[in-house]
């Protein structure tokens, strides 16, 4: 009987590599951090200790809860329309395919990546200096912010649109914005609406702790009973946020359903 | 005389009820936001003249302790993101219809990670902080808990949507439920992770930036204190830190899920 | 009217990887004239159409329609004056059939209630007119999207006679469609051909078609017009010429051309 041929040697593989490679990262930043397995471990014994404080919530303030959190809604949803027109007007000079020259594409493109980088509870803190406490720092905040992410998804929905689309319009002369208002926008109509959504979900999120900075919202009631040690208290500001952030989680998906 | 290209010549129902409607809130909480003709006009100049103060020198001899923040911050980010990765697996399947053990367990699971993924980091860091002090840890804690509520998710439904013939095929031959588990769902559904990981990552990043605003540790501590003291000087290379930082890992971010995706 | 309605002068289209889609060529299409532009795929049909209406431009030469240069200033007021019909329709689907032949008439009213779909009434009766020529009046207020493909080449049509062109291009209007609708489609330019005085210049690849409906015939080869005459003239061995792959040593037909070597 013949010897079964020899196998192929076994191609190398790099997980090993990457693995190691990860783990040896980790344990050099949790080094550099000071993080140390002791102290996590102890901590956990008084973090079971530390939530149970949170078990008996105090109602007692809902009514002045109730208000801060129309606040947020109120300054998530200016927010969002702040986005919406800022980003509706960038998106399509950010889209390739439509934008009128390389230059404007490059900077509209960049000014949305801008937007986006910084995140808006600091853009909150910048606004709240140059303007003083209040919401209007914080509608400000959001709305720069999630403007750049809208602009950008929607600038690439408007790319992935076939491209005769666009062709037909403008074999017919239609100037850019004319091309913009009847090729561009309703063909991506369905897309933007649905990440309006979720840029008003999140914003009602990031609404709730915009109070921190001193721009309005009920994040700052929380930062106050946590420094004063009123668990109670506490813990009813957080049901109420989570409450009232999980319902617009559930009308913005079901909104979203029906979009199709 | 202009017409709307509609039966009637008025704009289509459907547009002018959102119109409406969305007017309707807009003006309705106007109040509440502040916002009125004087608030508005007096915004502009005011934003200009707090641009005028930030066109100074930077502060050079910043930079080094400014390195240390960014390194910590994202070093938050990484480990947060790493632990979350850890307890999301288990989670997950815990949480998926498909291979939970037991209903009750499924619906409880699912629940539990829409809770913890519902309240912004910022909260669970401000409770954190509340219980383990000030510095990097806190924030390490809330940003991994948010994270496993978000991977636990996303994991979970791509354990659901997994090809069922692989997993009848190992199941046929008789392996007990782990090995079909280890061997037809998870390959299965892994590729998905190291996308959504690279997305967490990078929010996660910009998350860590923030929390440092309560004393849960990263670079925003320093652009509180620095605006609180009127440090101008100290503004703009922290922006422009945080805003470098971010892009970086943004781009790299979008490469290596590019990679990913074409295998 | 003695002019013709497009006159081209040494048009060359060479695209930017270094393929030349369409080589120099002098050539005058008289108004009313139904042209048909025949070639196998790649041949440049398309490129050659699309050159007319500036949607590619050209690396060389000059087109003319009805008088006018093709330029960038010019562009819009020749586009609007030049219908055009597409393989793949090119409406947009999420808007009604009335509002896409509408689009046609944009290039009339650039103004800011154009922006949020307002027209005016004589606007609306153009459509209307050119809905009812092609027989789709009573889908005006349907989704473009829902419409058969035959349909929407209709609606297309219609948005090119939205425009009252003077000329109207169609690239590969039936490639998309039946044999049955087909013949509908064709039948209805010719009718525009002939009860409009419009200029058609249509490319195709079904021979049977440019028989039945065409006078005049361009027969391109890999960029390069091998036929220019009746459609009566396609005979076999022009058909050949025609759809021919070309072999790689062209040199001995480029020099009695007459164009320029770039060496030897």
């Amino acid at each position: 009987m013949a010897e079964p041929p020899v196998l192929p040697p076994r191609p190398r593989s790099w997980l090993p590599a990457w693995a190691a490679a990860a783990l040896a990262l980790l344990y050099a930043a949790g080094h550099d951090l000071e993080l140390s397995f002791e102290d996590l471990a102890y901590g956990l014994d008084d973090m079971v200790e530390y939530f149970g404080r949170y078990r008996a919530p105090d109602f007692a303030g809902v009514p002045g809860m109730l208000v801060l959190m129309m606040q947020t809604l109120a300054t998530a949803f200016w927010g969002t329309m702040l986005a919406i027109v800022l980003g509706g007007l960038l998106a399509p000079l950010a889209a390739r395919n439509l934008s009128p020259a390389r230059w404007t594409y490059l900077t509209a493109r960049e000014l949305l990546n801008l937007m986006r980088a910084m995140p808006d509870l600091l853009l909150a803190l910048v606004f709240v200096a140059a303007l003083g406490l209040g919401p209007l720092p914080g509608v400000l905040a959001l709305g720069v912010h999630t403007a750049g992410f809208l602009g950008k998804f929607c600038a690439e929905s408007m790319e992935r649109v076939e491209p005769g689309v666009y062709d037909g319009l403008a074999a017919t002369g239609a100037t850019l914005p004319q091309r913009i208002m009847y090729a561009a926008w309703p063909s991506v109509l369905r897309e933007a609406a649905g990440y309006v959504l979720v840029i008003l979900d999140r914003n009602v999120r990031m609404g709730a702790v915009l109070g921190l900075v001193g721009a309005g919202g009920i994040g700052l009631a929380l930062h106050e009973t946590l420094r004063l040690f009123d668990y109670a208290r506490s813990s009813a500001l957080i049901l109420v946020m989570l409450v009232t952030i999980l319902a617009m989680d559930a009308l913005s998906s079901s909104l979203r359903r029906r979009l199709g | 005389m202009l017409r709307f290209p509609t039966p009637d010549g008025r704009p289509p129902r459907s547009l002018v009820l959102v119109a409406l409607i969305l007017a309707g809130l807009l003006i309705a909480s106007a109040p509440l936001v502040e916002v009125n003709p004087r608030s508005l006009v007096g915004a502009g100049p005011r934003l200009l003249e707090f641009l005028g103060h930030l066109w100074v020198m930077p502060d050079w001899s910043y930079l080094p302790d400014l390195g240390r923040r960014m390194l910590e911050t994202i070093e938050m980010a990484v480990i947060a993101t790493a632990i979350a990765l850890v307890l999301s697996l288990p989670l997950a399947v815990l949480s998926a219809r498909t291979v939970s053990p037991h209903p009750w367990v499924f619906a409880l699971g699912r629940s539990l990670l829409a809770l913890i993924r519902a309240l912004p980091e910022l909260v669970w860091a401000l409770v954190f902080v509340s219980a383990v002090g000030l510095g990097p840890l806190p924030g390490i804690l809330a940003l991994a808990v948010v994270t496993v509520g978000f991977m636990g998710k996303v994991f979970a439904e791509a354990i659901e949507v997994v090809d069922p013939r692989p997993v009848e095929g190992v199941a046929a031959h008789g392996a007990r439920r782990w090995q079909v588990l280890g061997f037809a769902v998870l390959p299965q559904a892994l590729p998905d992770l190291l996308g959504s990981t690279l997305y967490v990552l990078d929010h996660n990043v910009r998350a860590a930036a923030i929390l440092g605003l309560v004393g849960a540790g990263g670079i925003g501590y320093d652009m509180v204190m620095a605006m609180r003291l009127f440090e101008y000087d100290r503004l703009v290379p922290i922006g422009a830190a945080i805003w470098l930082c971010v892009t970086l890992l943004d781009r790299a971010s979008h490469r290596l899920r590019a990679r990913v995706i074409n295998g | 009217m003695a002019m013709a309605a497009v006159e081209l002068r040494g048009l060359s289209k060479r695209y930017p990887s270094g393929l030349l889609a369409l080589e120099p060529l002098d050539l005058d299409i008289e108004a009313g004239a139904f042209v048909a532009v025949v070639g196998s795929s790649g041949a440049g049909k398309s490129t050659l159409i699309r050159l007319i209406n500036g949607l590619e431009s050209a690396t060389s030469g000059t087109v003319t329609v009805d008088g006018v240069g093709l330029r960038a200033g010019t562009l819009r007021r020749i586009r609007s004056g030049v219908g055009m019909v597409f393989q793949q329709f090119n409406l947009v689907g999420r808007l009604s059939v009335i509002t896409n032949v509408l689009t046609g008439r944009l290039a009339q009213r650039s103004t800011l209630g154009s922006l949020f779909h307002l027209f005016r009434q004589q606007d609306l009766e153009i459509a209307h007119a050119a809905l009812a020529r092609v027989g789709l009046v009573d889908k005006a207020w349907e989704r473009a999207d829902r419409l058969s493909g035959g349909q929407q080449q209709r609606v297309g049509t219609a948005r090119a006679l939205a425009q009252q062109p003077r000329l109207i291009l169609a690239d590969e209007p039936v490639a998309s469609l039946d044999p049955v609708t087909a013949i509908e489609i064709m039948e209805l330019l010719q009718d525009i051909n002939r009860r409009d005085g419009i200029t058609l210049v249509v490319s195709l690849h079904q021979v049977d078609l440019v028989r039945r409906y065409a006078g005049r015939v361009l027969g391109l080869n890999a960029g390069r017009l091998v036929y220019d005459g009746p459609a009566t003239g396609l005979t076999e061995g022009v058909l050949r010429d025609i759809y021919q792959r070309p072999s790689r040593v062209n040199s001995g037909v480029e020099a009695t051309r007459g164009a320029p070597l770039s060496d030897a």
